[in-house]
């Protein structure tokens, strides 16, 4: 929204004076500065532009007090009357200026009833460097000026005697627009001008050459001889504009409002008007500075902070880590609805997939991702979302918590998903890695079940030991018995559940009652198994086998470091195996028989 | 700016800190009661705070809390009087039962209990995450201790030192002792003469730390360097003697040693000295505050001190590329200057800290006040305005305005 914009919204809405007043000054100053800092140009327009510029925001006679005048019958016995029409003079408002001296035709004096209307005539004549040519202008204006001598030849002549209040004022009216300088300035101090009004009607009586590159010498005059109320910033900001100050006029502007001095400086920089180089003592520029100040004074609006960061993201690496220390401390939505995709770019054989693939999180704020993908800050995303990740895996929500650690690389938040699920299994029994493997998407299943290349091991056992359990529970014993087989031949099962996954292998060489039961594992992985029994059950009579026995230990939940009781188990997998391999002898034998 | 909330009568003594999670949207807050409180904003629009869980912490009155960053869950460390740092965690969520009573469903569990300390545990603050799970810790007994833990169960202590005795500065330095003295750029002095004046510790034989110290006279405190480029590096100021060592922790290659020291106190080289000077009047130092540099060439250090005052070192890392000029030995120094020393204040300064871009420095102090600093345009230190933190029907008292009157 435009200054002006936010002004009409800020009248509309009847919100109190001071606010509409405040923001009016600003676009006062935004306005002049955009007067002073554009192209030369031709002789007389930019006198007429800041003149435009005064009578602009600074209305004076506001129309209420022409209306008041105008709607009397005999508006020259009302003490504003000759006050008004000087100020019109002065201000170059020539329209309702002649409208009275039209109106003087019916004045007592006779004299004021003829001259008032010729002057209005004459003034209907005033070239203006608006709407004359450049070329035409000052011969016109020089030709004017012989017409105004001639007037006031006539003028002159009215006798001493006829001379009432009115030819005094009058006088100065003439003396305005003949430019004369030491009456401009009476006249001025005694209409309550200061030297804002007196330099912008100078362009337009005192000199019609007037150029920007004259002003801070004749700011400089005005202020000695009506010098400035040095506690008004509104003030103290224009003379810096005029006098070209433009360091002191960011200081007074960031004090004014923030706004006004970021977007001047950075107007500024962009015009190579402010040094963009950082400044030693800093470390940023006088922009960027601006643009910090201003940022931060909007930060504390909830509604605001987007913008905030966005400004701060434009000065410069400082800025955008300022901005990044805003990004981290969003807080995380807790009660969005995730949207688990299941994206269809995955590959089905399970090779590696680009993390971008995975569902798109949600709990993370999407300004937030917007924000810091657009000036690539993929620390900041990969931070919030490990954040995250931890935060909904303590909210047991662990589906979305492995999405969120797959996406950020995080393999510390996969482990500990994973340990978590585990650890519910080990309470609650399978059901929980059941519910767990239905909060993923099912390309997650087949993406991360072998390890691949990224070495996801931990998650890779959790989501084959889940498929086993899946097996084991639909009666399927081949099934199980081929895929538990298959993880201790691929490596992946972790060695603290070397013991436990052993004891489910047992069971199931138990499994079927008699010796014509299916043989489930084939001789070559039985004894691969059985080493790893033996291995496991040496460690653990010397001693040293406490590193096999994490899920065994905790799922037999005894007091002691659970050893004696795991041999025990064991034990019962040996015998297991020894009466396997008579099966298998046996069924060897039969079929060479 | 105005009070948004109130949480009172929020413990049964004295509350001894404060301290806002990562977001802000929990307080957790400890007391002389030996309670940690943990609050959670309840109703933005009234700004009312409820207390989500409360529990008896520690045996003697906790004197600081931190939290640690949020990639490791919910993690407090407190320290205590009662010589005892503890390391507590939010339980997850799903795993907490109902309590019967409905009053909360937070459950905290104590994680680790640190013991090493010879005297109460004043500072306590968890380095930046870049450098694993790890607490600094410092006690009156001078000594600052690392911990640190792997798995978030077990805590190993990793460095333990004595400040007071670690040399000001690193052997072979060019210079003997690497203390910047307080030449500010800028001071404001503006005691009143009605005013209570600050006065020297009463016991303490100024000058002299250690000598005659009571406990209640001095001052422990710590803060972290919030960035990692340049290693583990602390802030800790101790005792009475009112100076902060900027500490760099033991790496493979180098022993922990002072990089640098902080002394408003010490005599000005330029001083003459006839060898009968008195020594300086110290004031301890109770609070330092070590602003997040966000990327730029420089950090701010703040402290609060008993003298009532306020500083603000600005301190300058060695040059990474050297200037055209600059020796190579003070391209390898650290060095620091006094940017802001100011006494508005006027009484004991309890604590002082940084907003999250380092640009605005917030101080508390005993003429109830809470006073903001910030750099202008030209980088000169002023004050921003200050706010009562008695009631609104007070304010008339104090005779001072707040900033929103401002």
């Amino acid at each position: 929204m435009t200054l002006k914009g936010h002004i009409r919204r800020l009248e509309i809405e009847n919100c109190p004076p001071s606010a509409v007043e405040h923001y009016q000054t600003l676009d006062a100053i935004f306005d002049l500065f955009r007067l002073l800092s554009a192209g030369k140009s031709d002789v007389g327009i930019f006198g007429e532009d800041l003149l435009d510029w005064l009578n602009r925001h600074y209305v004076s006679p506001t129309s209420q007090q022409g209306i008041n005048l105008a709607d009397q019958e005999r508006p020259w016995l009302d003490e504003d009357f000759w006050p008004t029409l000087t100020k019109y003079t002065l201000r170059g408002i020539i329209p309702p200026l002649q409208h009275f001296l039209r109106l003087l035709s019916s004045h007592p004096s006779k004299y004021l009833q003829s001259l008032a209307p010729k002057l209005s005539a004459l003034l209907e004549k005033l070239p203006r460097a608006t709407t004359v040519s450049k070329i035409q202008f000052q011969p016109l204006r020089k030709r004017w000026l012989q017409e105004l001598s001639s007037f006031r030849s006539e003028f002159d002549g009215v006798p001493q005697l006829a001379r009432e209040d009115w030819w005094a004022y009058l006088t100065d009216i003439l003396d305005v627009l003949d430019g004369d300088e030491i009456v401009i300035k009476r006249l001025g101090r005694d209409l309550g001008f200061g030297w804002r009004e007196i330099v912008s009607v100078w362009g337009l009586w005192g000199d019609e050459k007037l150029e920007r590159d004259h002003l801070p010498e004749l700011v400089g005059g005005l202020l000695g001889e009506m010098p400035p109320d040095e506690e008004d910033l509104e003030e103290m900001m224009l003379i810096q504009l005029f006098s070209e100050d433009l360091p002191k006029a960011l200081d007074i502007a960031m004090q004014l409002d923030p706004w006004l001095g970021a977007h001047l400086a950075d107007i500024l920089q962009n015009q190579e008007l402010l040094d963009a180089q950082a400044d030693d003592d800093t470390g940023v520029s006088l922009r960027d500075q601006c643009v910090f100040e201003y940022a931060e004074s909007i930060l504390s609006d909830p509604g605001q902070w987007m913008i905030a960061v966005a400004y701060m993201q434009s000065c410069g690496p400082v800025g955008l880590r300022m901005a990044d220390e805003i990004l981290l401390r969003t807080p995380l939505d807790f009660d969005a609805v995730g949207v688990n995709k299941d994206p269809q770019t995955v590959d089905s054989r399970g090779d590696d997939v680009t993390m971008d693939n995975i569902d798109q999180p949600t709990v993370i704020s999407s300004h937030v991702l917007r924000l810091a993908q657009e000036h690539n800050r993929e620390w900041v995303i990969a931070t919030v979302t490990r954040i995250a990740a931890r935060q909904l895996a303590d909210r047991g929500r662990l589906g979305e918590a492995l999405s969120y650690s797959l996406t950020s690389g995080d393999r510390q938040g996969i482990d500990r998903v994973v340990n978590q699920v585990m650890e519910n299994y080990l309470e609650t029994g399978p059901d929980a890695l059941l519910k767990f493997i239905n909060e993923i998407p099912p390309s997650l299943h087949t993406a991360y079940r072998h390890p691949g290349p990224n070495g996801l091991h931990s998650l890779a056992f959790l989501l084959n030991y889940t498929e086993f359990q899946i097996h084991r529970a639909n009666g399927d014993s081949s099934k199980s018995a081929r895929h538990l087989a298959d993880m201790f031949r691929q490596d992946i099962v972790p060695t603290a559940w070397w013991a436990a996954l052993l004891v489910d292998v047992g069971e199931l060489l138990l499994d079927g009652k008699s010796l014509e039961s299916e043989l489930h594992f084939s001789q070559v992985d039985a004894y691969e198994l059985l080493r790893r029994v033996e291995e496991v059950a040496v460690n653990l009579a010397e001693g040293t086998g406490d590193r096999y026995l994490g899920g065994l230990g905790k799922s037999l939940k005894t007091k002691t470091g659970g050893e004696k009781e795991a041999l025990k188990k064991l034990e019962l997998v040996r015998f297991a195996f020894a009466n396997y391999f008579a099966r298998l002898t046996i069924q060897g034998a039969s079929q060479v028989a | 700016m105005i009070q948004t909330g109130l949480i009172s009568p929020a413990h049964d003594d004295l509350v001894c800190d404060a301290a806002f999670d990562f977001y802000g949207s929990r307080l957790a807050t400890c007391s002389l009661d030996q309670r940690i409180k943990i609050w959670r904003m309840e109703n933005e629009e009234t700004g009312a705070w409820a207390c989500e869980d409360e529990w008896k912490a520690h045996e003697a009155p906790i004197a600081k809390l931190s939290w640690a960053h949020p990639e490791f869950g919910a993690v407090i460390a407190s320290a205590s009087f009662d010589r005892a740092v503890k390391i507590w965690e939010q339980a997850p969520s799903f795993l907490v039962e109902q309590r019967p009573s409905g009053s909360g469903t937070a459950r905290w569990i104590e994680r680790a209990l640190l013991t090493e300390a010879k005297g109460s545990v004043r500072a306590v603050e968890f380095a930046p995450s870049h450098f694993g799970l790890r607490l600094a810790t410092l006690a009156t007994d001078n000594t600052l201790r690392i911990y640190e833990s792997l798995d978030q169960q077990h805590w190993n202590l990793s460095d333990s030192l004595d400040v007071a005795a670690l040399p000001s500065s690193t052997p072979g330095t060019p210079h003997a002792s690497n203390t910047v003295v307080a030449t500010p750029t800028q001071t404001h002095a503006n005691l009143d003469g009605g005013a209570t004046t600050p006065t020297p510790q009463a016991g303490a034989t100024p000058g002299h730390p250690g000598a005659g110290i009571k406990e209640a006279d001095g001052g422990w405190s710590l803060s972290w360097c919030k960035d990692h480029y340049w290693g583990q590096i602390l802030a800790v100021s101790w005792g009475t003697r009112g100076q902060v060592k900027i500490v760099q922790v033991s790496t493979p290659q180098q022993q922990t040693h002072t990089l640098l020291t902080l002394d408003p106190f010490a005599p000005s080289p330029s001083t003459d000295s006839n060898g009968d000077t008195e020594p300086p009047v110290t004031y301890a130092i109770t609070s330092v505050s070590w602003a997040p540099s966000c990327g730029r060439s420089y950090h701010l250090i703040a402290t609060g001190s008993r003298d009532g005052h306020v500083r603000i070192w600005r301190v300058r890392p060695p040059s990474v590329f050297p200037k055209e000029g600059e020796e190579s030995s003070e391209k390898e120094k650290w060095a620091a200057t006094l940017v802001g020393d100011f006494s508005e204040h006027r009484l004991s300064v309890g604590r002082v800290e940084w907003n999250v871009t380092g640009t605005i420095l917030s101080s508390a102090g005993n003429d109830g006040r809470v006073r903001l600093w910030k750099a202008t345009l030209g980088n000169v230190w002023r004050s921003m305005g200050s706010i009562s933190a008695e009631q609104a029907t007070e304010k008339e008292k104090t005779g001072e305005k707040d900033i929103m009157e401002e």
